[in-house]
C-alpha cells in the first residue's frame, strides 16, 4: 500500500458514521483473546489498544472539520505560510531564531471550536476565525521536529495523528533529511499529502523539485503533488505589499484549501484515510499472527504426538512390565487354568496347587492387583521445580506431566501460547491412576475368564483327563464285584495298585494339563500387556491429545477470526481507493 | 613536524595502544535479541573507528581541518572559497557532495595518499570538480594536491565533507569518519538548519573531541539568528569540550542573493585557519588526546552495560550447572533401593572359591552329567534357565532406572528452559533466543541406547573391580579359605559318615546331606560378605552409576542453554577498558 498524494476524485456520497464501529468492536475482543494465544499480540497489546483508540476516534470525527496541517522542520516556514492562508493576519509568530514556534498554533472557524479534540487544544495557540470558506477546516500550525528543542518532536508527532491532511512545508536546504523521510514513512499512511517546496523567493532550481518528488515516489508516495510556492511572497502579497515577488504555487494551494476541499470532499478524505488506517490497524493485529499457522499447528501436532506416544509408551510399558514381570500372578494364571476343571480330575488339581500354595508357590490371590498399585511412598505431586520421585516413588505421574510440559514449550516456540491452564500434578496422577484402574479391571476380567471351564474343547479336555483313572477305578471295581460274586475276597493291595495306577494317571495328566496351562496362561498374559498398552494409549495419549486439539482449535479460531475481520474491513472499504486493489470478497 | 606527538610512541615491538585497543573492542560481543545489543555494537563500531580513523601511530601531516555539516548550506561554497580552489562543484541538489574531498599541499599529500589516513577508503586525485558530486564516487577519498605556495593555507590540509543529516546515508557515515580523523571542524550552518537537532549533536561531538571548532553561519540575512547561534547555540553545543580547548570561533557570512559570492567575508575564517596552521602540532595533539579521553567516556557505558551482561551471565550458567547438579543429587538418592544384581556374579565366584577338591568335584560332575536333563525337563515344564533370568532381571532394572532417570532429566531440562523467566526481560529474550528450539531439544530427552550400554559398562567395571579385590583377597587369607574348606570337608564328610552309621549302608538319601551342607555354608558366608565385604562396594556401584547419569545430564543442560550462548568474557571486557584506559593516558601524556 503506498502513499496517497492528494489528486482531485470525484466525490462519493456519504456514508453512515463511523462505518467501522462493528470491525472496531470486534477487533477489540479479538485483542483481548489473542493476547492470551500469541505472544507477540501480548507484546504488541498496548500498541494495537492506543492504534485502535486512535482509529475509532478518526472514525467518529468523519462528520468534523477537516483538520489540515502545516508539518515540516524548523525554518521551513510553516508560520508563514498559515499567516499568508490567514489572509495576512499574524496568527503565528515568525522570526528567523531557530526554531521559532514551541506550540501548536491552531486556526479554526469559531463554530467548530467544540469540533476540535481537547488535547489538541490543550496548551495551544487559539485563533479562531469567522471567514466563510474555512467553515469546515481547521488549520494547525505545528512545532517543528527536527530542532535540537526535543519536546517540539513530541508535539509535532501528537498533531501529525490528528491530522486529515498535511501540507509537508519543505525548502531546498530540507527536502533530502533523513529524519523527515523517517517521519514520514511512519505516518504516510491513513493521512492525505499535500507537499510544497516553500523559499521561491530565495530561488528553487527546477531539478529540486523534481528531486525532490524523485525521492517522495522512492519513500512511496505514488505521483505526488509538489507545490513550489514562496509563503514569503504570499504574506507580503496578502498584506498589501505593492512588490511581493513570485509566489509560484501559493493561489494553487489556497484554491486546494479554501474551495476544493469542499464539505463533501473532506469527508471523502476522511473516509479514505480511515479505510486506510482501519487496513493498516488490520495488517499490524496480523503481523503478529504466523501467518504459517496451519503448517505450524501441523508441525505442533506432530510432535507432540510423538512425546505423547514416548509418554504414553512409558506408561503402557510400566503397565505392561507390572503384567509380565510378576511371577505371582503368572503362576495364579497358570493355576488358575489348570484348575478349571470337572470331577475327579479337578479335584485332584485343586488338590495339587492347594499344596502347592502352601509351599508358597501357587495361588497368591493377594498378588494379583498389587503389580498395577502404585508404588507406595506418596503421590507425585510435589511442589518443588527440581525434585527426583524419592525412592520408591511412582514416576509415571511425573512422566506424563512432563510430557505435557515440553508440548507446552513446543507450542510457545512456534509462537503461539501454550494452553491454558497448565497440566497440573493431580491431573497426570489422576490420568496414570485412570490408566491402572482400567488396567486392573482388565485382569480381573481375564482371570476370571481363565478360570471359567466354559468352552467345548474345555470340556473335552476335562473328559480325557477323567477317563483313565475313572477307567482304572470302574475296572477294579467291577473286577473286584465280579470276584465277590464267585466268592472269591480279593485282598487290599487290588485296590492299592489299582488307586496307584489311577494317582499316576491323574499326575502325569495333570503335568500334561499344567504344561498346556502355562502356554495359554502365557498367551493370557501377552496379551493382558497389550491390552495395558492400549489402556495406557486410550487413558494418556487420548487426553494429551484431547489437550491439544482444543488448544489449536482455539489459536485457529483467532487466526479465522482476524481473518475474517479483514475481509470484512476490505468489504466495507471505498471501492476505488487508490491505496490498494478492490476487494475481491 | 609531529614531534611532540612521535614523542611518545608505542613501546617496540608491541602493538601500538590504539591497534590493541581495536583488537580488544573485536571481542566484544554482546548477547543476540536483547534490546541494547544494537546500540551497544553501534557504540562500539564507532570507538573502533575513532581508535582507527585517529589514533593509529602518529604520522607526519599537517592538521586536517573539515568542513562539514547539514546537506545544503553550502560546505562546498565554503570549502572553495577558504582554498581558493575549486573542490566540488556547488549545487542546488541536496546531498550533492557524495565523495570526501581532501585540498591538500603537493609535499604532504604523500601522507594523505597512503593507508594510515581513513584507512579502508578508496583513494584517488580529483580530476573534474564535478567528481565529487558522483554517486558511484561516494565513500572514496579525492585529493587535490596543490603546489607549495600556490595556496594561502599550506600548512593545513582542508577537506571537503559530505553532508550529515540526508537521506543518502553513505554520506553520514564518510561525514562522521572525517570529523573523526580531523583535528579541526570548520561547522556550516544556515539559518533555516543552525538549531537542528542532528547538526548540534555533530558540533557537540566534535567539541567534545577536542577539535578546534570554526563555526559558520553561512547566508546570514537576520541578525538576530546569527546572535542566537553565536550566543547560544554554539556555546551550548561546545560546552563539552576539553578544558585546555580553546573557544570555538563563530563567523557569519551574510546572504547576498543567490549564487552571489561574499568572497570577503571568508577573511576572517581564512585567517583563523592560518591560526590553526600556526599552532597545528598543538592542535594535532589535543585532537589525538581529546579522541582518546572521549572514546574512553563513549565506551564506558557501553563495557557497562556489558559487565552486568557477563554477571547476569555467569549467575545463568551457574544455576544452570547447578540445576545438573540437583538432578544428579536427586537421582543419586533414588538409586538407593535398586537392587545391585550383578552380586550374583560374585557370588558365584566366592562360591567356585570355596570349593572341597575332591568332593565338590563329584557333585559338579554330577551336575555336569544332569545338565542336559535338567534343561529337558526345564523346557518340558517351560521353565526359565537361571542364567537367562539373571539376564532379563538385569535388563529389567535398568529399563526401570533409565525410565525414573529420563524423569529427573526431563523436569532437569525443563527447570533450565523456564530459569530465564526469572531474569531482567530483555536480557531473558536473549537467554530463551540462546535454547536449542523445543524440537531440536526433543532428542536431549532421550536417554538411549549408549546412555543403557554406558550404565552396563560401568556395572560390568564395578562387577570386575570387586571380582578382582575378591581374588586378591582369597589369595591374602590363603588360611582363612583353607579353614573354610576344611571345615565344610568336615561338616560334610561327618555328616555323610554319621548317616551311614545311623543306616548302616551308604543310600541315595546320604548324597543329598553333601548339597544341604554346602547351602548352609554358602548362606552363612554369604550373610557374612554382604554385611562384612559388599556394604562398603554398593556406595561405589551407586556412585559409578549416579556419575554416568550427571555426566549425560550436564551435556545435555549444555546442548539445551549454554552451548549456543555468547556474550563476552569478564577478561575482555576488562581487557577493553584497559586498553582505553591505556590509550587515554598515552595520548594525554604529552599535555
Amino acid at each position: 500500500v503506498s502513499g496517497r498524494a492528494l489528486v482531485a476524485e470525484v466525490p462519493r456520497p456519504a456514508a453512515a458514521a463511523a462505518p467501522y464501529g462493528q470491525v472496531l468492536d470486534a477487533l477489540d475482543t479479538w485483542i483481548g483473546r489473542a493476547a492470551r494465544l500469541f505472544p507477540g499480540v501480548a507484546r504488541a497489546e498496548p500498541d494495537l489498544r492506543a492504534a485502535l483508540a486512535q482509529v475509532r476516534a478518526r472514525g467518529e470525527r468523519l462528520e468534523a472539520p477537516l483538520f489540515v496541517l502545516l508539518a515540516g522542520g524548523t525554518g521551513a516556514g510553516k508560520s508563514t505560510l498559515l499567516n499568508a492562508l490567514a489572509g495576512g493576519e499574524p496568527i503565528a509568530a515568525t522570526s528567523a531564531i531557530r526554531p521559532t514556534t514551541t506550540a501548536l498554533t491552531c486556526y479554526y472557524h469559531l463554530e467548530s471550536e467544540l469540533a476540535i479534540p481537547g488535547e489538541l487544544l490543550d496548551g495551544a495557540r487559539r485563533a479562531p476565525h469567522r471567514r466563510a470558506a474555512l467553515r469546515d477546516k481547521v488549520i494547525l500550525d505545528a512545532p517543528d521536529f527536527d530542532s535540537s528543542v526535543r519536546e517540539n518532536e513530541a508535539r509535532h508527532r501528537r498533531a501529525l495523528a490528528a491530522a486529515d491532511l498535511v501540507v509537508l512545508v519543505a525548502t531546498p536546504e530540507k527536502y533530502a533529511g533523513a529524519d523527515l523521510f523517517a517521519l514520514l514513512e511512519e505516518h504516510r499512511r491513513g493521512r492525505s499529502f499535500v507537499f510544497v517546496l516553500n523559499r521561491l523567493d530565495q530561488g528553487v532550481a527546477p531539478e529540486v523539485a523534481a528531486d525532490f518528488r524523485r525521492e517522495l515516489e522512492r519513500a512511496g508516495f505514488a505521483q505526488p503533488t509538489v507545490l513550489v510556492l514562496s509563503a514569503l511572497a504570499a504574506l507580503r502579497a496578502k498584506r498589501g505589499d505593492p512588490e511581493p515577488g513570485p509566489q509560484g504555487d501559493f493561489p494553487r494551494l489556497e484554491a486546494l484549501i479554501e474551495e476544493e476541499l469542499t464539505r463533501a470532499r473532506a469527508r471523502e478524505i476522511k473516509r479514505l484515510n480511515l479505510d486506510e488506517l482501519v487496513l493498516r490497524l488490520l495488517e499490524r493485529a496480523a503481523e503478529h499472527v504466523p501467518p504459517d499457522l496451519a503448517d505450524r499447528v501441523a508441525r505442533w501436532r506432530l510432535s507432540a504426538a510423538a512425546i505423547a506416544g514416548e509418554a504414553h509408551a512409558a506408561v503402557g510399558e510400566s503397565l505392561a512390565r507390572g503384567v509380565v514381570e510378576d511371577e505371582a500372578l503368572a503362576r495364579e494364571v497358570r493355576g488358575r487354568i489348570a484348575t478349571g476343571y470337572g470331577g475327579l480330575f479337578g479335584f485332584y488339581q485343586a488338590l495339587h496347587w492347594a499344596v502347592r500354595a502352601l509351599g508358597g508357590r501357587g495361588l497368591a490371590g493377594a498378588a494379583v492387583g498389587r503389580v498395577l498399585a502404585p508404588p507406595q511412598g506418596g503421590s507425585a505431586a510435589g511442589e518443588e521445580p527440581l525434585r527426583a520421585p524419592p525412592p520408591g516413588e511412582d514416576p509415571l505421574p511425573g512422566a506424563v506431566l512432563l510430557a505435557a510440559d515440553r508440548i507446552d514449550d513446543i507450542a510457545v516456540e512456534l509462537a503461539f501460547a501454550r494452553p491454558t491452564p497448565p497440566l497440573d500434578a493431580a491431573s497426570a496422577l489422576r490420568l496414570v491412576d485412570r490408566a491402572r484402574a482400567a488396567a486392573r479391571a482388565e485382569l480381573t476380567a481375564a482371570l476370571d475368564r481363565a478360570h471359567a471351564p466354559a468352552s467345548g474343547s474345555r470340556r473335552v479336555e476335562s473328559f480325557l483327563y477323567n477317563a483313565p483313572p475313572l477307567a482304572v477305578l470302574g475296572y477294579a471295581l467291577v473286577t473286584w464285584c465280579l470276584a465277590l460274586a464267585r466268592g472269591e475276597i480279593i485282598g487290599a493291595s487290588w485296590f492299592l495298585a489299582a488307586g496307584l495306577a489311577a494317582v499316576t494317571l491323574l499326575a502325569t495328566a495333570g503335568m500334561l494339563a499344567d504344561r498346556i496351562a502355562a502356554r495359554r496362561a502365557a498367551r493370557v498374559v501377552d496379551s493382558l500387556a497389550r491390552a495395558a498398552r492400549e489402556i495406557a494409549e486410550r487413558e494418556v495419549q487420548g487426553p494429551l491429545m484431547a489437550r491439544l486439539a482444543e488448544a489449536a482449535g482455539e489459536v485457529q479460531g483467532a487466526a479465522k477470526a482476524l481473518a475474517d475481520l479483514r475481509e470484512e474491513a476490505a468489504r466495507l472499504r471505498r471501492p476505488g481507493s487508490i491505496s490498494s486493489p478492490p476487494a475481491t470478497a | 613536524m609531529l614531534d611532540s606527538a612521535a614523542a611518545a610512541p608505542a613501546e617496540p615491538g608491541l602493538a601500538s595502544p590504539a591497534a590493541a585497543l581495536e583488537a580488544a573492542l573485536v571481542a566484544l560481543r554482546p548477547l543476540e535479541a536483547t534490546d541494547y545489543r544494537a546500540a551497544a555494537l553501534a557504540t562500539i563500531e564507532e570507538c573502533r573507528r575513532i581508535a582507527r580513523l585517529k589514533l593509529g601511530p602518529p604520522a607526519p601531516a599537517p592538521p586536517l581541518a573539515v568542513v562539514a555539516g547539514g546537506t545544503n548550506v553550502g560546505k562546498t561554497t565554503v570549502a572553495n572559497a577558504l582554498s581558493g580552489a575549486v573542490l566540488g562543484r556547488p549545487t542546488p541538489l541536496a546531498r550533492g557532495t557524495k565523495a570526501a574531498v581532501l585540498y591538500v599541499s603537493q609535499a604532504a599529500a604523500d601522507a594523505f595518499r597512503r593507508g594510515a589516513f581513513l584507512p579502508g577508503y578508496e583513494r584517488r586525485d580529483l580530476g573534474e570538480p564535478a567528481e565529487a558530486n558522483e554517486e558511484a564516487l561516494a565513500g572514496t577519498l579525492l585529493v587535490l594536491p596543490h603546489p607549495p605556495g600556490a595556496a594561502a593555507l599550506d600548512a593545513i590540509a582542508l577537506a571537503d565533507s559530505p553532508d550529515i543529516d540526508s537521506v543518502f546515508g553513505k554520506n553520514r557515515r564518510v561525514a562522521w569518519d572525517l570529523l573523526y580523523a580531523a583535528d579541526a571542524l570548520v561547522f556550516v550552518a544556515s539559518e533555516e538548519k543552525y538549531n537542528d537537532e542532528v547538526c548540534v549533536r555533530f558540533l557537540a561531538q566534535a567539541a567534545r573531541h577536542g577539535k578546534r571548532i570554526f563555526a559558520v553561519l553561512n547566508k546570514s540575512a537576520a541578525p538576530e539568528a546569527a546572535e542566537d547561534f553565536r550566543r547560544q547555540v554554539v556555546p551550548r553545543a561546545t560546552a563539552g569540550a576539553p578544558p585546555d580547548a580553546p573557544p570555538a570561533e563563530v563567523f557569519t557570512i551574510p546572504w547576498l542573493g543567490p549564487g552571489a559570492q561574499a568572497g570577503a567575508a571568508f577573511a576572517p575564517v581564512r585567517a583563523a585557519l592560518a591560526g590553526l596552521a600556526e599552532d597545528g602540532e598543538e592542535a594535532v595533539r589535543r585532537a589525538r588526546a581529546g579522541a582518546a579521553r572521549a572514546l574512553e567516556e563513549e565506551l564506558r557505558p557501553a563495557l557497562e552495560t556489558l559487565r552486568r551482561e557477563a554477571e547476569l551471565l555467569e549467575h545463568y550458567r551457574a544455576e544452570a550447572r547447578e540445576i545438573a547438579a540437583a538432578a544428579a543429587r536427586s537421582y543419586r538418592g533414588s538409586l538407593a533401593t535398586l537392587p545391585i544384581l550383578e552380586f550374583d556374579r560374585v557370588l558365584r565366584l566366592l562360591a567356585d572359591a570355596l570349593r572341597v577338591p575332591v568332593l565338590d568335584d563329584f557333585y559338579a560332575r554330577l551336575r555336569e552329567a544332569g545338565r542336559p536333563i535338567g534343561g529337558f525337563v526345564r523346557r518340558a515344564l517351560g521353565l526359565a534357565d537361571p542364567q537367562d533370568g539373571l539376564k532379563r532381571r538385569i535388563a529389567a532394572r535398568d529399563q526401570q532406572d533409565v525410565a525414573a532417570a529420563r524423569v529427573i532429566l526431563g523436569e532437569a531440562l525443563g527447570a533450565v528452559r523456564r530459569l530465564a523467566d526469572r531474569y531482567p526481560p530483555d536480557l531473558a529474550n536473549a537467554l530463551r533466543a540462546a535454547l536449542l528450539p523445543a524440537a531440536a531439544a526433543e532428542r536431549l530427552h532421550d536417554l538411549d541406547g549408549p546412555y543403557a550400554a554406558s550404565l552396563g559398562r560401568e556395572a560390568d567395571a564395578w562387577t570386575d573391580g570387586v571380582l578382582r579385590d575378591l581374588h586378591a583377597k582369597l589369595r591374602t587369607h590363603r588360611a582363612l579359605v583353607a579353614v573354610i574348606k576344611t571345615l565344610k570337608g568336615i561338616l560334610r564328610a561327618g555328616a555323610a559318615a554319621t548317616a551311614i552309621a545311623l543306616t548302616g549302608h551308604l543310600g541315595l538319601e546320604d548324597l543329598a546331606i553333601a548339597p544341604a551342607i554346602d547351602l548352609l555354608v554358602k548362606t552363612g558366608v554369604e550373610a557374612g560378605i554382604d554385611r562384612a565385604y559388599f556394604a562398603r562396594k554398593r556406595d561405589a556401584f551407586y556412585d559409578a552409576r549416579a556419575a554416568v547419569f550427571e555426566r549425560a545430564v550436564l551435556e545435555r543442560v549444555e546442548a539445551l542453554a549454554l552451548a549456543r550462548l555468547g556474550g563476552t568474557r569478564p577478561e575482555a571486557i576488562a581487557h577493553a577498558a584497559e586498553a582505553a584506559r591505556a590509550l587515554a593516558l598515552a595520548e594525554g601524556r604529552g599535555r
